[in-house]
C-alpha cells in the first residue's frame, strides 16, 4: 500500500471553533490533526490521508494582512512539510474565499499542490481564478460532506500527478484557459449531432461556453428625492482636462475620482472626454456638460428636486470593458457612496 | 447609431436645449423613484411635464 497523502487543511475563525465575527481578527494559528470539517476530510481521506495540521486564521485578519498571514502560513507550510493543501471550502464569504486562495497560492509556491471550494461567484474566485483549483459549491454549508469529498478525490489526483481533464469533466471551477485537443470525430458532424439531440429533446453539451451574466436585484425606489443626495458616475469618459489620470479610449480597468464640489456646470475649459468610442467634437470643443449634466442637476438642486449632489463624481469609459473590470469599478464607487450617505447613484452612460 | 451628447441636443436653441436636458435628468429621477422588477426604458417626454418629477 502507498504510504498515506500528509495532508494540511486552512480554515477560518468560525468553521475552526475560535468564535464568530467578533474573532475574524485572530492571527495564524496551527492545530494538530484536524479540526471542525477536518473531520469529514479524514474520514474521506480514509486510510490514504491524514490530515497533519489544521491552519486557522481570522477573516478580516486574512484579508487584511495577506503580508503577514502569508508568511505566518509558508513557515506552518514548511513545518508540516504536506503533500497536499485543502483549503475551506468557503462558500460564498469573500474574506473566507481570500483566505483559501491565500493558503492554495502560498502551497504552490512550495510547490504544494492545493485544493480549495467555494461558490463560482466568490471573489477570490473572480480576483485569483487561474490560479485556483477550486470545486464549484453551492451556498449551503449542509452539502459540507460532499464537497469535502469532492475535494479530497480531486487532491488525491493532483498528488498523484495525473493530468487533470477540462474544468466540467472534473468537477473544477473553469480557469478561463483553452487548451487544444483533438476529437474522433470533425466538427461538423459533432455539431449535426447536438442539432439532432436537441430537435428531439435529448441532452447534450455545448462546446462554447456563452459568458454567464449575473442577475442585479432592482434596488427599490428612493422614497423622498428632495432629501436625498445624488451620486454621480458615468462611462462617458469625462475628466478634467489633460486626462491627468490617462484614463483609455477604450477598455479601462479603473475610474477616475474626480470633485464637482461647487461648481455650477463642466467648462469646456477645464473638462474633457477621453472617450475612445464615438465622436467626443461636442463634448470637447463645446459643452461637456452633455455627457454628465451637472448645470441641469444644478438647478434641481437648487428648485429642491433633488436633496443634494455629492461633490465627488466616478468617472469611465464604457468602451469594450469587461464585465469584471466594470463591475470592480462600480463596487468601489458603491462603497463610498454608501459610507457617505449618498441615497442613489445617476448614470450617465457612453 | 452614435449619441455625442447624451444629455441634450447642441442644435437646439439654449433654450430648448436646457429643457431637453431638464426632460432627461427628470426622467433618470422619476426612474429612481420608480419600482421595477426588470430592465425597464424610461422615455423622455416630448414637452416639459414638471410635475411628473414632484409626486412625492
Amino acid at each position: 500500500m502507498e504510504k498515506p497523502v500528509r495532508v494540511v487543511h486552512y480554515l477560518n475563525q468560525f468553521f475552526g471553533g475560535i468564535g464568530g465575527e467578533e474573532r475574524a481578527q485572530t492571527p495564524l494559528e496551527v492545530r494538530e490533526g484536524p479540526v471542525g470539517p477536518g473531520r469529514a476530510l479524514q474520514q474521506a481521506l480514509g486510510t490514504k490521508g491524514t490530515v497533519v495540521a489544521t491552519l486557522i486564521c481570522g477573516d478580516d485578519y486574512v484579508a487584511e494582512r495577506e503580508e503577514v498571514a502569508g508568511p505566518s502560513m509558508r513557515d506552518a507550510l514548511q513545518r508540516y512539510r504536506p503533500d497536499l493543501v485543502i483549503a475551506g471550502p468557503a462558500f460564498d464569504s469573500g474574506r473566507y474565499g481570500l483566505g483559501c486562495a491565500l493558503a492554495c497560492r502560498v502551497a504552490r509556491s512550495l510547490g504544494i499542490p492545493a485544493v480549495t471550494g467555494m461558490y463560482p461567484e466568490n471573489a477570490a474566485v473572480i480576483t485569483h481564478r487561474r490560479e485556483l483549483l477550486a470545486v464549484p459549491t453551492g451556498l449551503n454549508t449542509t452539502d459540507m460532506r460532499s464537497i469535502v469529498e469532492r475535494m479530497t478525490v480531486l487532491g488525491l489526483k493532483v498528488v498523484r500527478g495525473e493530468p487533470l481533464g477540462p474544468a466540467l469533466e472534473e468537477g473544477y471551477i473553469p480557469h478561463g484557459v483553452r487548451k487544444l485537443v483533438t476529437k474522433d470525430r470533425v466538427g461538423y458532424e459533432r455539431a449535426v449531432e447536438m442539432l439532432l439531440a436537441r430537435v428531439a429533446g435529448r441532452p447534450f453539451v455545448s462546446e462554447i461556453l456563452v459568458q454567464q451574466y449575473e442577475r442585479v436585484t432592482p434596488a427599490p425606489p428612493v422614497a423622498d428625492l428632495s432629501r436625498a443626495t445624488i451620486g454621480i458616475v458615468v462611462s462617458t469618459g469625462i475628466v478634467p482636462r489633460g486626462n491627468p489620470d490617462h484614463l483609455p479610449g477604450a477598455r479601462a480597468l479603473t475610474a477616475g475620482r474626480y470633485s464637482i464640489d461647487r461648481l455650477p456646470r463642466l467648462d469646456v475649459g477645464d473638462w474633457e472626454s477621453a472617450h475612445g468610442g464615438f465622436n467626443t467634437k461636442v463634448l470637447n470643443t463645446e459643452n461637456p456638460d452633455y455627457a454628465l449634466p451637472l448645470a441641469t442637476l444644478r438647478a434641481l438642486e437648487a428648485e429642491g428636486a433633488i436633496g443634494g449632489i455629492y461633490p465627488w463624481i466616478y468617472s469611465t469609459v464604457g468602451n469594450q470593458t469587461a464585465v469584471g473590470p466594470a463591475r470592480k469599478i462600480g463596487q468601489l464607487a458603491a462603497a463610498e457612496f454608501r459610507d457617505a450617505g449618498v441615497a442613489v447613484a445617476l448614470q450617465v452612460s457612453g | 447609431m452614435q449619441v455625442q451628447h447624451p444629455c441634450g441636443d447642441p442644435k437646439l436653441p439654449a433654450e430648448a436645449d436646457r429643457d431637453l436636458s431638464l426632460r432627461i435628468v427628470r426622467t433618470a429621477l422619476l426612474a429612481l423613484q420608480t419600482a421595477v422588477t426588470g430592465p425597464t426604458l424610461f422615455e423622455p417626454p416630448s414637452t416639459t411635464a414638471a410635475e411628473r418629477v414632484h409626486a412625492s
